[in-house]
């Protein structure tokens, strides 16, 4: 691995010294731009008590490209895809350089305390969530349950 | 009053003294690179990035709208040297060159520091001598700006010229009258008729910006009655359609313009010479053309067979069944119904299955012998049609 810019060390060592609760991220020893990401399912959410891996990966032009995150635990959500790829406008389009790993992950977070289902990826997901919102939110509960449990 | 601030800090701990200088050093920082900004840049909108930083991000977005990194508003004019933030800078440099090995900063390679504030100023200075400040992004483009309070419409901001709101298809993204390229997105204006006229009228056909959530909620529920109301409408217009009513439109359409017999012939004179060479070619190689003919004819038939049966004293109503419009007195029932029978010229109605070969081998000689009514001889489909006529008129 060629120079790590001075910006990564900075924010991965800001991770570990000063972490955002609910939230961990550790880089892979042999690549430093590969995280293992957990995510702590908010409070009040249907996600609430699920523990989510998730893996992020720095692009070469970061922070002029935004980080590449996914979901690894299975996941009911509406903007969030069987492949765990994530709908988040940060992630894409408003993308700024200014933005941080802490800053993105606490934007996922917040996706899941708020579920968008008038901007879909997984459009079946989102369908039920317009149609049935209780039954919905019943299996996102019942695939926390199963999925989103903490490993000991 | 100048004075006070100084006496102030003058008086201060120096516990406070640290703080303070802490917070003022942070604001050196810049927020993509994470370190001190050595050659700092003020966007319009009061925000201070490296040069290189600033650099990198305009030129990695160039075909899109630029942006501040921090507050996302739009970069429309060329970011400016913050000369009192390098003041700042250059005051912390000086006292790093004058100090010799200390270790309160923490920054023990200070020759790889001062290397890269130089690098740092060579870049802007061979760059500003170029004239090529930003990697020119700024001197080769132009905004689009619309003006709403005036006439909203867009105009290059380099000699506001008029900018059509597709001209981003049409021109490659270029003013047409001063060939600068226009660097952001066409933001209301004209731009927002193009964009409601999508047939699927959902909430992404709308700029969010430009609706609060309850207007947009309002909007959403009208169109939904709308959709309901005229769904309704819709439903009971064909309810009355496919009823077997005398009043239905229809009906009433084809007793008020029965077509005539007449023009039916007159329209195949026309078409006779044209196609009457192709006509033995046609029937003999084209073995799916033939099925599709015989369906053909086996729906007229049907439906003849159907009138029959409907009309209670036998004799067929002419008028009623010359024009043939689909969808009249339920024929796709009738014929669904009916599909797999045939019948005969002489009123024999029998079965036909996919390889029940030789009613359709009756049916092409049929076709072959050549038929009195000169004026019938044009297209295989129209003679059988004829053919079948004739047969009912006897």
């Amino acid at each position: 691995m060629a120079s790590l810019p001075k910006r990564i060390i900075k924010e991965t060592e800001r991770l570990v010294s000063d972490p955002v609760p609910g939230i961990t991220a550790e880089p892979h020893d042999d690549n430093l731009r590969y995280f293992s990401v957990t995510i702590e399912g908010p409070e009040g959410s249907p996600y609430e008590h699920g523990i989510f891996d998730l893996e992020l990966f720095l692009p070469d032009d970061y922070p002029m490209e935004s980080p590449k995150v996914r979901f690894l635990t299975k996941i009911y959500h509406p903007n969030i895809d069987r492949l765990g790829r994530i709908c988040l406008d940060v992630l894409k389009t408003n993308w700024s350089p200014a933005l941080q790993i802490r800053t993105v992950l606490l934007s996922i977070q917040a996706l899941l305390a708020s579920p968008n289902p008038n901007d879909p990826l997984a459009n079946d997901v989102a369908e039920d969530w317009i149609k049935n919102e209780t039954g919905a939110i019943a299996t996102a509960k019942e695939w926390t349950q199963k999925y989103a449990q903490a490993k000991e | 009053m100048s004075n006070t601030i100084h006496a102030v800090v003058h008086r201060s701990s120096d516990q406070c003294k640290d703080q303070l200088l802490i917070k003022f050093i942070d604001t050196l920082m810049c927020s993509i690179c994470q370190d001190y900004m050595f050659v700092p840049m003020m966007t319009a909108c009061g925000h201070n990035y490296c040069y290189g930083c600033l650099k990198s991000w305009f030129t990695s977005n160039e075909t899109t709208e630029l942006s501040c990194p921090q507050c996302r508003s739009s970069v429309g004019s060329e970011p400016n040297l913050n000369s009192v933030l390098q003041q700042g800078m250059n005051c912390l440099v000086e006292v790093m060159k004058q100090e010799t090995g200390d270790d309160d900063s923490g920054e023990k390679d200070y020759s790889s520091f001062f290397d890269a504030i130089k690098a740092a100023e060579i870049e802007y200075k061979a760059d500003k001598d170029d004239n090529n400040l930003f990697g020119s992004v700024f001197s080769n483009s132009a905004l689009a700006v619309v003006d709403e309070d005036d006439d909203g419409i867009a105009r290059c901001s380099n000699c506001h010229w008029e900018l059509d709101p597709d001209f981003e298809e049409e021109d490659g993204n270029v003013c047409p009258h001063c060939n600068v390229r226009i660097r952001n997105r066409v933001t209301g204006g004209n731009s927002r008729s193009t964009r409601e006229d999508g047939t699927r009228r959902t909430r992404e056909g709308f700029d969010s910006d430009e609706y609060s959530d309850g207007e947009l909620d309002a909007l959403e529920d009208d169109l939904q009655r709308y959709q309901r109301d005229s769904d309704r409408v819709i439903e009971e217009f064909s309810a009355e359609e496919s009823a077997d009513n005398e009043n239905s439109l229809t009906s009433q359409f084809n007793r008020r313009f029965p077509v005539p017999k007449r023009g039916r012939d007159l329209f195949n004179d026309e078409a006779e010479e044209a196609s009457s060479d192709e006509d033995d070619s046609d029937k003999d190689d084209n073995e799916n053309d033939e099925d599709e003919i015989v369906t053909g004819y086996r729906k007229k038939r049907s439906i003849h067979h159907s009138s029959d049966v409907e009309q209670e004293d036998g004799r067929p109503n002419k008028e009623e069944e010359l024009p043939h419009q689909p969808g009249v007195d339920g024929e796709e029932e009738i014929d669904s119904d009916l599909a797999s029978f045939i019948v005969n010229d002489d009123g024999e109605v029998s079965e036909v299955t996919s390889d029940d070969n030789d009613i359709l081998d009756d049916f092409r000689d049929e076709d072959r012998t050549p038929n009195d009514d000169a004026t019938d001889t044009s297209s295989p489909r129209r003679k059988r049609f004829q053919v079948i006529l004739d047969s009912d008129d006897e």
